[in-house]
């Protein structure tokens, strides 16, 4: 059986669901970040802004995950030449459509790395710092035991950052992000416009090209993304070094990803969208993929951690260290437990993956751990080295959370309505439609 | 339909397995296995030569309990690590490992987590097999022709013998209501297959030959040798390393083990308070154990006393231990020179401050070695508790054994009547305690109760010791009874002696 022939049953294009959607993204977005700025700069105090910068920072890093965790998706199945998913990779096509415009969202993120005033990535104002604490050595004379150690901890910090500086400098930086994002450009629009250019096609030469470039892709895919991952979240804290780091944020990226299909599959079901195409198998192998990817990041943190754990080495586990102290110790436990146990008990079962309405519940879950996951990343490096080592969460990252999900929802709703919503005449889709699993 | 009989033996009535309906095509399969269901037949299978979706649905086959027994295998890979780990490395052999707690959960995740899957793993395998009924070896459908071709481009449906509805005639022709293509009945094969006659002596041969490699192993490595032993893992038999005394060349110094950095003190070794861990208060012995001193530390000590001092200084401490027996003799016979152990009863021991008996313990004396190395500090205080309460004790207890061998036979006497307790019923002059006086007593006439009198002779004191109530004499309070008490001819001939100088 050809795809020429496929008959598709119910509404496939999104129609007036895109624009409307979009709006109300686009206005949530810009309501929350609006709002989330007023409170940081007006009403947060002197740390206010920084703050703000840092949950700005989070929220970037929450939506360009689930658009790249949607560009692996959607390459790896063209590299495996699956065929189940071929009815659910258009909406992962969309979402990995996005990132070239997530980036834009990143533009703002120059502010804090270059200016003064608000300092996010700490490398960047290394030489600004350095000037105080040379003025702090200069004064001389004896010094006491806690002010040596002190001083000592300093300069082995200026030391390594110094080391780092040939990497971590803003221009080097600025010029690193820029590359990733090109090259994130180029995937997603070689894949999104192949797939569309397959959906009229007579032939099957623009699948076969997807293919082909499938397994250079997902190498460049993985470069680009640890690196993005090292220099976007781990250099916040730019002593520390883990090298699965990379891994330990694409295997969230994923996992969101794959819950972010579920969430935007029901949705435009509700709608009457996909009614005949989208069925309980292909949300059972969505279930799977959050139900491995639910271990694989617990596999990957505890990985992660274990080493760490194990040898012991200063330089490695204050990372570890501070997420213990009374302010995040809380959040450390909940998110082991929420991130992994919870979901990997309550996604183990069959019933649960088949049960859409219940996975849904599930998959909105796991968007919300991915956020608190990448908070725990990224927050205790504000007010780090302080006495009073506080957990800041309040209204400004919620707010942020809400407005950067509303940009992703508005620019995915916004690419949703110029083309089917199905891939149309993929050579795979009749066995996509037909598939079950045991 | 028709019967082929031809590969069936016709030497005696074959055993009937059942029924094999063939049909070509899927569609037809799975609307005859719906009508065989329907019909109520229990025991029979459809056969396709591929995975045939929604064939179970037809057939009503339930879904698997295959997950749940996984989902318990796995729990309890994960509980049987949990307890594995914690029994081995908290529990019966707690170890330090990189100064990590004995129970840390993270070090124990990877067991956890591989137990879990090995469990899981090998449950969802060989259940799978159990619940199929697998491993069968044998199946009579194998035997027919045509059942080969449900590999290939058939569908087939048996319906066992041994189901209650079954009835040749009956079953055939529902079979063959169902659009079967064919049908043919199938039989048991009349004789058993055996196995090969000769198949277990083989088995058995080739188990033996198993042995083989690990009895020269044992061979090599397992017993005294003159001969060049064979290095199966060179690498591990001979691995390169630092010995505490050993040649290095590596080194300028020429040592194997290196000195701590100068100034320093290794962790956990600075010892700041000297009068635990030298005995010494500045430059002076300590005159007590710097510690309480209870029943587990003297129980301690007397455990450790028995392992580490008892082989010289003797189990009482009075310095005759197996060593010093033996040594002694191979002096007396001029083959060793030995310094006997101290007694440790003796006055300027019990005289001494318990620092010095702790250093004499830690640093030895004499021709006594040191034991600091084989005790920790906490250990050598119970030594020194146990010694001090053990010469105590020694000191204000009766002479020792070599001192009783010196003694004339009356001493050893009196020693053994307040031993043996003769004296709490016995005086020795002339007042009546409880039995009879036993002054003056010996090798006279003795009245006894029933009347008569007795010589108190060698034989009376045997006799009275032995069978206390056979002659009893009178003297003591009325009514009284002596209880026999074990004693040893030495002993009563000891006992004898001492009477014989009461006057």
């Amino acid at each position: 059986m050809t795809s020429h022939d496929l008959q598709l049953g119910g509404d496939n294009q999104a129609g007036d669901v895109a624009p409307r959607v979009a709006r109300v993204g686009f206005a949530l977005g810009v309501i929350g970040i609006a709002a989330a700025a007023g409170l940081g700069y007006l009403t947060d105090g002197e740390d206010g802004p920084t703050h703000f910068w840092f949950a700005y920072l989070v929220g970037f890093a929450f939506i360009l995950t689930i658009g790249m965790g949607a560009m692996f998706f959607t390459i790896i199945q063209h590299l495996v030449n699956a065929h189940w998913s071929v009815t659910v990779r258009r909406l992962a096509e969309v979402t990995m459509r996005t990132v070239p415009m997530i980036g834009l969202l990143g533009l703002p993120l120059l502010y804090p790395l270059l200016s003064h005033d608000v300092t996010i990535w700490q490398w960047a104002d290394a030489g600004h710092h350095e000037v105080a604490a040379d003025h702090g050595a200069a004064a001389g004379g004896a010094l006491s035991d806690e002010a040596l150690a002190h001083k000592l901890e300093s300069e082995l910090h200026h030391s390594l950052v110094e080391h780092k500086g040939g990497f971590l400098n803003t221009n080097f930086f600025i010029a690193r992000l820029a590359g990733y994002f090109l090259i994130w450009w180029l995937l997603a629009r070689f894949f999104f416009r192949k797939s569309v250019e397959q959906d009229t096609a007579d032939g099957i030469e623009p699948t076969l090209r997807m293919k082909k470039f499938s397994a250079p892709s997902v190498i460049l895919f993985a470069l680009t993304l640890s690196f993005a991952a090292f220099d976007l979240l781990m250099s916040l804290d730019e002593t520390w070094f883990s090298t699965i780091f990379g891994v330990y944020i694409f295997s969230g990226a994923f996992l969101s990803s794959v819950a972010w299909l579920v969430v935007m599959a029901k949705y435009l079901q509700r709608k009457g969208r996909l009614t005949e195409v989208i069925h309980d198998e292909h949300y059972h192998d969505l279930g799977k993929w959050m139900f491995a990817f639910t271990f694989f990041w617990g596999y990957i943190a505890f990985s992660q951690f274990m080493l760490i754990w194990y040898a012991n080495i200063p330089e490695e586990t204050h990372f570890y260290a501070w997420r213990i102290l009374p302010a995040w110790h809380g959040w450390s436990w909940f998110l082991l437990i929420g991130h992994f146990i919870i979901p990997f008990g309550g996604l183990l079962s069959r019933h649960v993956k088949r049960n859409t309405n219940v996975l849904l519940g599930w998959a909105v879950y796991i968007l919300c751990m991915h956020w608190i996951d990448l908070y725990w990343i990224v927050m205790p490096n504000f007010h780090r080295g302080e006495v009073d080592f506080a957990n800041p969460f309040s209204a400004v990252e919620v707010l942020l959370a809400i407005g950067m999900f509303g940009i992703l929802v508005g620019l995915v709703a916004k690419r949703l309505g110029g083309q089917s919503l199905v891939a149309l005449r993929d050579p795979l889709l009749g066995k996509s439609l037909g598939f079950k699993n045991l | 339909m028709s019967h082929d009989m031809s590969n069936v033996p016709s030497s005696s009535e074959p055993e009937m397995y059942g029924l094999m309906a063939e049909f070509h095509d899927v569609n037809t399969l799975c609307a005859a296995a719906s009508k065989v269901r329907e019909a109520g037949y229990r025991h029979w299978d459809c056969h396709t030569p591929f995975p045939v979706h929604g064939l179970d649905d037809h057939m009503g086959i339930k879904f698997t309990k295959l997950p749940w027994i996984v989902l318990f295998m796995g729990l309890l890979g994960l509980g049987s690590a949990i307890l594995m780990q914690w029994w081995m490395n908290a529990y019966d052999y707690p170890y330090d490992i990189s100064g990590k707690p004995v129970w840390s959960i993270p070090a124990n995740v990877p067991v956890m987590f591989e137990l879990t899957v090995l469990f899981s793993a090998f449950t969802a395998f060989f259940a799978m097999w159990i619940m199929n009924g697998l491993p069968r070896w044998y199946n009579p459908l194998l035997r027919k022709e045509r059942f080969a071709r449900a590999t290939d481009d058939r569908f087939f449906i048996s319906i066992e013998a041994k189901d209650g509805l079954y009835n040749e005639a009956d079953t055939t022709a529902f079979l063959q209501g169902l659009g079967a293509d064919h049908i043919e009945s199938v039989e048991e094969p009349a004789e058993r297959t055996k196995l090969p006659s000769n198949l277990k002596g083989k088995l058995i041969v080739a188990a033996c030959l198993l042995f083989v490699p690990p009895a020269m192993v044992y061979n090599s490595y397992g017993k005294t040798t003159t001969k060049t032993r064979v290095h199966l893992v060179p690498d591990m038999d001979m691995q390169p390393r630092f010995r505490a005394q050993g040649a290095s060349a590596f080194f300028a110094d020429g040592r194997m083990s290196r000195q701590p950095v100068e100034g320093t003190v290794a962790q956990g070794e600075l010892n700041l308070d000297t009068a635990w861990h030298q005995g010494k208060d500045g430059a002076d012995y300590v005159q007590k154990i710097p510690s309480v001193v209870d029943e587990a530390m003297l129980d301690r000590g007397r455990q450790r006393f028995g392992i580490y001092c008892a082989p010289c200084h003797g189990h009482d401490g009075r310095g005759q231990g197996t060593v010093h027996k033996r040594a002694s003799l191979l002096t007396d016979q001029g083959h060793a020179q030995w310094v006997p152990p101290t007694d440790l009863s003796a006055k300027r021991i019990l005289e001494q401050p318990a620092g010095m008996i702790y250093e004499t313990i830690a640093q030895g004396r004499n021709n006594m070695p040191a034991y600091a190395v084989q005790m920790p500090v906490a250990d050598r205080w119970a030594v020194v508790a146990y010694t001090q309460a053990l010469g105590l004790a020694q000191a204000t207890a009766g002479p020792s054994e070599e001192e009783l061998n010196t003694m004339t036979p009356a001493q050893r006497g009196e020693i053994l009547f307040k031993d043996k307790t003769c004296n709490a019923c016995h005086s020795i002059d002339g007042s009546v305690i409880l039995g009879p006086p036993l002054n003056g007593r010996f090798g006279k006439d003795a009245s006894l109760a029933d009347g008569t009198t007795v010589l108190f002779d060698d034989a009376y004191v045997i006799e009275s010791i032995k069978d206390p109530n056979a002659k009893m004499a009178t003297g003591g309070l009325p009514g009284m009874v002596m209880a026999p008490l074990p004693t040893s001819d030495e002993e009563i001939a000891d006992l004898i002696e001492y009477m014989k100088t009461l006057k």
